[in-house]
């Protein structure tokens, strides 16, 4: 018995020092990586001005509202979002960086959902479709690009890439 | 023991619609309609407000290869959706003896339970074995009343004998959902009309094109009506990140036109929790207390627990559930792990083991099955799998099942 555990304890040892020896030359090489620039700007989620006494909106919110699990404002309007095209850079960034997932992942939750009677929020073109709809819609709410904000509409919450924001041009 | 009975004996009373109908024959739909159309008629001026607010042009739905489906909308605020299922079940003592109908455990298997799995067959057979149609209309943004229609097994080669399939596969039209949803808040809604119970995940997620899988877990549908009638509050309550989300249901009977394959709730209450503790994580928790028509001396209390996690396109999700009789009789237990893994294209390959003690089997049925989905970007999915059960367990399906789904 105490010969068995010699042998393991001898054999532990052996893996152990031949995993260091593995692993060294790469912890001598390694590097802490500068930080990153951040490469796109921050996402702006806007709403109309009328809708001033609902924000700040927080990110459960968010996520509850483009989910369509939400769907009233404390008003009472009807919640309105609408979505980019699935393959525009602003909705991906806006999907992973909100939901943690892809467009293409969330797929299985909106196929669900339609067995439901809930469809996935309408899409517009373009950031300026978006801003002129969510201006001028009760109860509507949309994203752009940080950068692209004017003062037809308001800023309910800025979303930032995990390396932060990159500033914009202008 | 009286006692604890008391909510439910109150519910059923509360809640039963049509006290002098017998219990066990299907309400007439035209009735059920009626009634609902009154519902919507009452609440109408409730919603007046929300109902007159000017109506913006609304930006066009997504259509795409990877959108998901949109349905057809056939009226303002009307839709109309659905999937249609063909399914190919090659048994594996079919296979072994070449269309031998009389292949072994026929004797065991019996063929006239009620409870027989709608799945089995004892020989080759290709099915349509679903046609649904769901039709939705929002008149106004508070209010919605969604049916669903499912015609099953209505096609079927060779066609259906009892002998050989049993009842459980015999053509149907089962009235799958028909309900009126009233929203007061986010975390106050109300659902009247029949639903499908919340209890696991699966069953209410159980059309073919949301599953991994073309057989159901024995779990999702053994020890309960899959359906229920009355009323449900639920919603969303702004706890922890993603929200809690709640059920509180209670039934008192009278199952809109009940499908022959289901033993339906003489009265019911109960409540399902779910909470997501991260994007990947989510569990629920689902109790009920209930009777059921054909095993009327019985009074179960249940309770499941399930969770599923998913990470980079793998998922992993389990469901376990305990179901007592009062003087443990009719007692059923177990649970399922399923996986699911992406594998090249829109592959994935699906495995999962279920284990489940029946009321009327002898022992535990524990059953494997390993497969493998295709699903394409335009909204129809390919299944094959294999499924090995131990022979603990009389009337389920073992072998090859193979089906092509279209959402529409």
């Amino acid at each position: 018995m105490h010969g068995l555990r010699q042998l393991a304890c001898d054999a532990t040892r052996r893996i152990g020092r031949r995993m260091l020896a593995m692993v060294a030359p790469g912890l001598l090489l390694w590097v802490p990586p500068l930080v990153a620039e951040p490469s796109e700007p921050a996402i702006a989620v806007i709403v109309a001005p009328s809708l001033v006494a609902a924000l700040p909106l927080n990110q459960a919110m968010l996520i509850g509202v483009f989910r369509r699990k939400r769907q009233l404002w404390d008003d009472r309007t009807p919640i309105a979002p609408v979505n980019m095209p699935a393959s525009h850079a602003l909705r991906r960034n806006f999907s992973l960086w909100l939901f943690k997932r892809s467009p293409e992942d969330l797929q299985a939750y909106w196929n669900d959902q339609y067995f439901h009677g809930v469809l996935p929020p309408p899409v517009l073109a373009s950031e300026e479709a978006v801003i002129r709809f969510v201006a001028s819609t009760p109860g509507a709410i949309g994203y752009v690009s940080a950068c692209s904000v004017d003062k037809r509409v308001l800023v309910a919450a800025l979303l930032k890439g995990p390396d932060g924001a990159a500033p914009c041009a202008h | 023991m009286k006692n604890r009975s008391a909510p439910l004996t109150l519910a059923a009373a509360v809640l039963r619609i049509t006290p002098t109908k017998p219990a066990t024959q299907p309400q007439d739909p035209g009735r059920v309609l009626a009634w609902l159309g009154l519902c919507l008629l009452l609440a109408w001026p409730l919603h007046s407000r929300s109902a007159d607010a000017p109506l913006a042009d609304q930006p066009l739905p997504e259509r795409g290869a990877d959108g998901a489906p949109m349905g057809v909308r056939i009226a303002p605020g009307l839709t109309l959706g659905g999937y249609g299922t063909v399914q190919l079940a090659l048994p594996r003592h079919a296979l072994a003896s070449s269309g031998d109908h009389a292949g072994e455990g026929d004797g065991d298997h019996g063929g006239s339970s009620p409870r027989e799995d709608p799945q089995y067959a004892r020989r080759n057979r290709l099915t349509l074995s679903h046609l649904s149609a769901i039709a939705w209309w929002e008149p106004a943004p508070a209010i919605k009343l969604l049916a669903e229609l499912d015609s099953q097994d209505v096609l079927q080669l060779p066609t259906h004998h009892d002998n050989d399939d049993g009842v459980g596969s015999a053509p149907t039209v089962a009235l799958e959902r028909l309900y009126l949803d009233f929203l007061a808040s986010d975390e106050l809604k109300l659902r009247i009309g029949k639903f499908l119970t919340p209890i696991g995940r699966w069953n209410q997620e159980h059309s073919d094109p949301l599953t991994w899988t073309t057989l159901r877990p024995l779990i999702s549908q053994s020890a309960f009506p899959t359906s229920a009638t009355g009323l449900m509050l639920f919603g969303s309550l702004p706890l922890g990140p993603q929200g809690l989300d709640y059920q509180l249901y209670a039934s008192g009977g009278s199952d809109w036109h009940a499908s022959p394959r289901v033993d339906p709730f003489s009265s019911a209450i109960g409540l399902r929790l779910a909470a997501a503790l991260s994007a990947d994580l989510q569990f629920g928790l689902s109790a009920a207390q209930y009777v059921q028509q054909h095993q009327d001396r019985d009074r179960f209390d249940l309770l499941g627990l399930d969770a599923v996690w998913a990470v980079q396109g793998t998922e992993i999700s389990a469901e376990a559930i305990v179901r007592r009789s009062r003087d443990d009789r009719a007692t059923e237990r177990g649970g399922f792990v399923q996986g699911r893994w992406p594998l090249a294209m829109r592959w994935s390959a699906v495995a999962r083991v279920e284990a489940y003690k029946r009321a009327e089997d002898t022992g535990s049925h524990r059953s494997a099955l390993l497969g493998l989905v295709y699903r394409s970007g335009h909204h129809w999915v390919g299944k094959v799998e294999w499924v090995e059960p131990n022979r603990a367990a009389s009337g389920l399906p073992q072998g090859l099942l193979a089906s092509l789904t279209l959402m529409y």
